[in-house]
């Protein structure tokens, strides 16, 4: 675990990329600061992996995409230059978003060495709500912001939030500290036989924004204008045509 | 100009503009330093007359730049003579909005406080609220990845465009990013907002839309110092308070406001006033409202004003939302700056203005965005004052020199535009430019779109633009 600078006033933190998740957030939880994603304390997943390949962020509802959490980084070039990117300060227009280019392109373009991470205060508790589909396609979309929601079988959602939530519809389940509850339902909900039928559901479950081709290949190239722009942007970052392999 | 025809055939004699008229109040932004006449403008109607606009110009290798509103800061939205300015604000429809997905699919040239507006019935509201949110475009917001006070809380324009329809430099049409989240893999929807109009033309935005509050909390705490002001700020933000706006105006913002149309009620006697909002649920705002309590208090607040209903908290932001507009107003020209520090430094690059301001003579004023550490001072000055202007962007270099010093940036909204390219090589390496400027000549190999913008120019290009007025053309 690498914490390169931490900055408690500026809420910003310099972290190697081989830094393990967990590992970042148990460090930034002892100076009341954490990262605003989801994540599995067990897993060895490091800071690189988690934001080259862009994985869905299951707290977007209260802290936005993987992308918004990260202000700039350091990068090794194919051809062995290093460059930085972006800015360590929470908002940055100078120059083009390299940072947002980078990101989320499974080391295509760059090896990822340092990132500078945006923060937030430490929310230790998570309040869990039952609430019935009907209900949370109803209310939900035009009413709550929840740090998460999954779905809980055919007909009901579980939504998390980092503050407690007061309406009719919601039934309180749980409060507590960690994200245990969160991340049981989670996988509960990946290996669920059920799930297929919930993906002809997708505003359900997991999330109103999720889209679920992102987390079964959420480094695929889809699109058309990726493929035609990928030479081109590894050309930008080294003239002289050196490429890594793609992964 | 045998283009011209062809301009007027695709959106009538009507909307293209040529005579000298016409075109004063496109050459240039509300940067008044840099201005250049463009030799026309096309005002086309439809995403059809844009791309077919951009196929002529292209053809006759003709530069061109995408303008919304001209509310930008720095010098952006300018063509070098002989160029021409598409503006988009007639492209200001709706096309959709989908409230189950949180989703408004909006042209281009549609007003930012208007989408809000329209959004209201469903309980939503387009969070990023620049200071020209009242007349400034969404095209133009993306094209300079606006901010604004509550962008403390809800993050810039790029965190709520999930997907961009743009038009390239050559007419081919293409779209980026996702409806559904943004993008997966390489987010050429991240870079092109910011990317100041040069890598292509937005046609149509896709936008994140957020829930209105179910509560809003709204004070001002008024401080001797603006010394003062911002150690409350970090106080604030060091004690996890998560407010969505944390506004900072000088002693000199407060009396523009007062002697103007703006005038709100702020206390002329203090040296700095202190906005903070924050916003949630009804319980979790009481509780957040305390703590900032806490934090005026151990900070020597003088006075603490609450708003208690709707019409005090407009008033609250009337002041600040007009001190713009106010400042504006006490010379012939003025100078917004836009730098950002981390916010820990607040007070140190508060104290380096002032003596900047003090040195060169300059009468300048606070008023910035201070959760995100953004500062805008604000120089009033006349322009056809070669001496004055000189020293105007001579104090500027030197306040933004500093922000990098303090492990800032040279522009935290506003963009690089004309205005800060000379410094773009003090924040970026060489390579780090030169990754830049391929990026920009893969998308738009023959400059002829907003050329070089946002990046550093060569010398014959920087000529092109004239500073200044003249005494003559005052």
């Amino acid at each position: 675990m690498k914490l390169i600078e931490l900055s408690q006033v500026d809420q910003t933190a310099v972290v190697d990329a081989q830094t393990r998740v967990a590992d970042l957030q148990s460090s930034l939880a002892e100076h009341n600061l954490m990262l605003g994603v989801f994540h599995d304390p067990n897993s060895e997943l490091t800071v690189g992996e988690l934001f080259m390949y862009n994985r869905h962020n299951l707290w977007q509802g209260a802290f936005g995409y993987l992308r918004d959490q990260v202000l700039g980084g350091k990068w090794c070039l194919a051809d062995g230059t290093f460059i930085n990117s972006g800015a360590r300060v929470v908002k940055s227009v100078a120059g083009y978003d390299i940072t947002r280019l980078l990101l989320g392109s499974s080391n295509t373009f760059a090896k990822c060495q340092t990132l500078t991470l945006r923060l937030r205060p430490l929310r230790q508790e998570l309040y869990y709500y039952r609430v019935d589909i009907d209900d949370y396609l109803k209310y939900s979309h035009y009413d709550l912001n929840p740090t998460s929601a999954i779905a809980d079988g055919l007909q009901q959602v579980v939504i998390s939030s980092h503050f407690a939530l007061q309406r009719d519809y919601l039934h309180e389940i749980d409060t507590q500290k960690g994200m245990a509850l969160e991340l049981n339902l989670w996988q509960n909900f990946l290996a669920s036989p059920g799930r297929h039928a919930l993906e002809s559901r997708p505003r359900v479950a997991p999330h109103p924004n999720f889209d679920w081709n992102s987390w079964q290949s959420p480094c695929e190239t889809t699109a058309e204008y990726s493929r035609v722009y990928l030479d081109k942007i590894c050309l930008a970052l080294c003239p002289n045509g050196e490429r890594f392999v793609s992964e | 100009m045998s283009w011209l025809p062809q301009l007027e055939k695709i959106v009538g004699k009507d909307y293209v503009l040529t005579s000298a008229a016409n075109l004063l109040s496109y050459e240039s932004d509300a940067l008044s330093l840099f201005r250049c006449k463009p030799a026309a403008v096309v005002l086309p109607n439809t995403q059809q007359q844009v791309i077919e606009c951009v196929k002529i110009l292209s053809e006759f290798k003709v530069c061109f730049t995408a303008r919304g509103a001209g509310t930008g800061l720095s010098a952006g939205a300018l063509v070098p003579e002989g160029g021409v300015i598409i503006g988009l604000n007639r492209l200001n429809k709706i096309i959709k909005i989908n409230a189950e997905s949180r989703l408004a699919i909006v042209e281009p040239g549609m007003v930012n406080a208007q989408l809000s507006e329209q959004c209201k019935e469903y309980g939503l509201r387009y969070a990023p609220d620049p200071a020209s949110q009242s007349v400034c475009t969404l095209g133009g917001n993306v094209a300079e990845n606006a901010g604004g006070p509550m962008c403390f809380r809800h993050g810039t324009t790029s965190n709520h465009l999930r997907q961009v329809k743009v038009v390239l430099a050559d007419g081919r049409v293409e779209t980026w990013g996702h409806p559904a989240h943004g993008c997966n893999d390489y987010d050429l929807r991240g870079l092109f907002c910011g990317s100041e109009g040069s890598l292509a033309i937005a046609l149509e935005l896709h936008l994140n839309l957020t829930p209105l509050p179910q509560a809003v909390r709204t004070s001002l705490a008024s401080f001797a110092t603006i010394e003062s002001a911002c150690e409350c700020v970090s106080e604030i933000v060091k004690r996890g308070i998560e407010a969505a706006a944390l506004e900072v105006m000088d002693q000199r913002a407060i009396h523009a406001v007062e002697d103007s149309i703006y005038r709100s009620g702020l206390p002329r006697d203090v040296g700095a006033v202190l906005l903070v909002e924050i916003e949630g649920d009804n319980n979790h705002v009481d509780s957040q409202q305390k703590l900032a309590a806490r934090c005026f208090a151990d900070n020597n607040a003088i006075n603490v004003e609450m708003a208690g209903n709707a019409t005090q908290r407009a008033l609250l932001w009337k002041g600040r939302k007009g001190a713009g507009g106010a400042l504006g107003q006490l010379a012939p020209d003025s100078y917004v700056m836009d730098g950002v520090v981390p916010p820990s430094q607040l007070a140190e690059i508060m104290k380096f203005v002032t003596e900047v301001a003090t040195r060169y003579q300059l009468p300048c004023a606070n008023l910035f965005h201070a959760g995100d550490g953004n500062i805008h001072p604000h120089f009033a000055y006349d322009g056809s004052d070669a001496e004055q202007a000189e020293a105007v962007e001579k104090a500027g270099t030197e306040i933004l020199v500093k922000c990098l010093e303090l492990g800032g940036s040279i522009t935290g909204e506003h963009g690089v535009g004309l205005e800060k390219q000379h410094l773009l090589r003090k924040q970026f390496s060489d390579a780090e430019i030169g990754i830049m400027q391929r990026i920009s000549d893969s998308f738009n190999p023959q400059q002829l779109l907003n050329p070089n913008r946002g990046l550093p120019l060569g010398s014959s290009c920087a000529e092109a633009f004239h500073r200044h007025r003249s005494k003559d053309s005052k």
